[in-house]
């Protein structure tokens, strides 16, 4: 589980984070969504200890982020695995590479056991004959899908992915939605989305902070979203005309 | 007062360069690759460069040397010198800085704008270490380019002179003995040494501080270059105002 305590975040004077408090649990896909500029990216990147906060606390299973060592913030790092919005796999390297990088370098196993569980890991993303590819020569899809295998190969208890469906066509986009959460409840672990995407949110948003401005606005879970009396949420996640006639059936139905 | 802020944060960068050290099994092979892609990747334009710049050398000295009373060993002497005080160590490193230079601040800053460098900080690598270490290490192997640049260059002047007409390949060879100082060619080696941390550190600051895109990739390898030569030729004037004067 993860702790959010009455955090803040200014660049050069003016606030992006604005004292958000909330928590993520173990086992449940928590989606971070917001408009453009709302401050997912940096409230994602704070969470991940990419920046430092300003005020307020972050803990993971009750240890405070911003009190460890750097020998402690090493280890919490390697419990984590990070889906990039651009995947950011390493270009020189091919997709088993890649894939193999976090165990080659953090752990003492052999080449043959590393390459062995990073084709568990191919294989758990459905990565078909990809190996020898080079990221250049891949699908966004399938960078998604090694950047998912990448960040599962070490057994992380924590998982973030930052827009993960961004740039995929709608069926990719769910095929993905449901990987994180199928691995999210496989591997028991607190996975984190940040995303923008109203289809993810309707179907794997099991806790949902959305940030307005800076601020926690609203939290709820995919159901509780349709019955919302917020106007900020419902203006944002009803956005279009199809979701206000999904909602209104759903209303009408109940 | 940007420029002071950026001196400091250089030296900040240093100081994690040789923070927490990465596993040595890919360190080694990274090392290996920064070889092969900076050292062994320049030998053919340095050669090429050498060979054909010692040939102007000297025909330019053959020409000016107009009076019958100067001997013509003076060919093969201004060219020794002026290959081996010169030409090698500070020019090839000029050219160095925009293709050595241009490749490490376009890599890392691809990487950071790729997201690629905060991926290696989200698993707890030392990003600096990891990215720039061995570059450094890599680029100590340079004096052996500059080496070949000193021979390539004399013996291009040896062409071009000899078959040139402008003397003959004893007098040439004489000039290249005439009044031989071997403390030149440390002078020589310990400004390499010198200018190969300076290609390594300096370009890679530049990538790995660049915010931006894929524009602002090619402006930071810009800047980087004229930062590199600049630091070059200051630092030349001061080696050479300590070791020779």
């Amino acid at each position: 589980m993860i702790k959010v305590k009455n955090i803040s975040k200014e660049f050069d004077g003016s606030p992006i984070l604005k004292g958000i408090s909330t928590f993520f649990e173990k086992g449940k896909t928590n989606l971070i969504i917001g408009q453009s500029g709302s401050g997912k990216t940096v409230f994602l990147k704070c969470l991940l200890g990419l920046f430092e906060t300003n005020s307020g606390q972050i803990f993971f299973e009750n240890s405070p982020i911003n009190l460890m060592t750097t020998k402690e913030r090493t280890v919490l790092r390697q419990e984590i695995g990070m889906v990039f919005q651009g995947s950011a796999l390493f270009d020189s390297m091919t997709v088993e590479e890649n894939i193999m990088f976090p165990m080659q370098m953090f752990t003492k196993k052999d080449d043959d056991e590393v390459r062995e569980r990073a084709n568990q890991a191919i294989k758990r993303v459905n990565l078909i004959n990809a190996n020898e590819k080079y990221p250049d020569e891949i699908s966004g899809g399938m960078k998604k899908r090694v950047a998912i295998a990448r960040s599962i190969v070490m057994n992380p208890k924590y998982l973030f992915c930052d827009e993960p469906n961004s740039g995929l066509d709608p069926k990719t986009a769910i095929l993905i939605d449901n990987l994180i959460q199928e691995i999210t409840e496989e591997y028991n672990i607190t996975t984190v989305i940040n995303t923008h995407d109203m289809n993810s949110v309707m179907e794997i948003g099991e806790k949902i902070v959305f940030l307005l401005n800076g601020k926690k606005a609203w939290e709820g879970s995919n159901k509780d979203i349709f019955n919302t009396d917020n106007e900020a949420v419902s203006n944002f996640v009803y956005s279009s005309d199809l979701f206000k006639k999904v909602r209104k059936m759903y209303l009408e139905k109940k | 007062m940007r420029v002071i802020s950026n001196i400091g944060k250089y030296f900040l960068m240093l100081q994690n360069v040789f923070g927490k050290f990465t596993k040595w099994k890919v360190l080694r092979q990274l090392i290996f690759k920064d070889i092969e892609s900076l050292i062994i990747g320049s030998l053919g334009i340095v050669s090429f460069i050498s060979f054909f710049v010692g040939g102007v050398v000297s025909i330019q000295t053959a020409l000016n040397l107009e009076n019958p009373f100067l001997p013509k060993d003076l060919i093969g002497f201004a060219t020794r010198q002026s290959i081996i005080l010169e030409f090698a160590p500070t020019f090839i490193s000029i050219i160095m800085a925009g293709k050595v230079g241009s490749y490490i601040t376009s890599s890392i800053g691809t990487m950071k704008v790729t997201e690629q460098i905060d991926a290696l900080e989200v698993m707890g690598i030392n990003t600096y270490n990891y990215l720039i270490f061995p570059k450094i290490i890599a680029l100590l192997l340079y004096p052996l380019v500059i080496c070949i640049s000193m021979f390539l260059g004399i013996f291009g002047g040896y062409i071009a002179c000899v078959y040139g007409g402008f003397s003959t390949s004893g007098e040439f060879i004489q000039g290249i003995q005439l009044d031989f100082t071997p403390f030149h060619v440390t002078y020589a080696f310990i400004k390499t040494a010198f200018f190969s941390f300076i290609l390594a550190t300096i370009p890679s600051f530049h990538g790995y501080f660049m915010t931006g895109g894929a524009l602002e990739v090619g402006k930071a390898s810009t800047v980087s270059f004229v930062w590199t030569s600049v630091v070059i030729i200051l630092l030349n004037y001061l080696i050479t105002q300590l070791l020779l004067t």
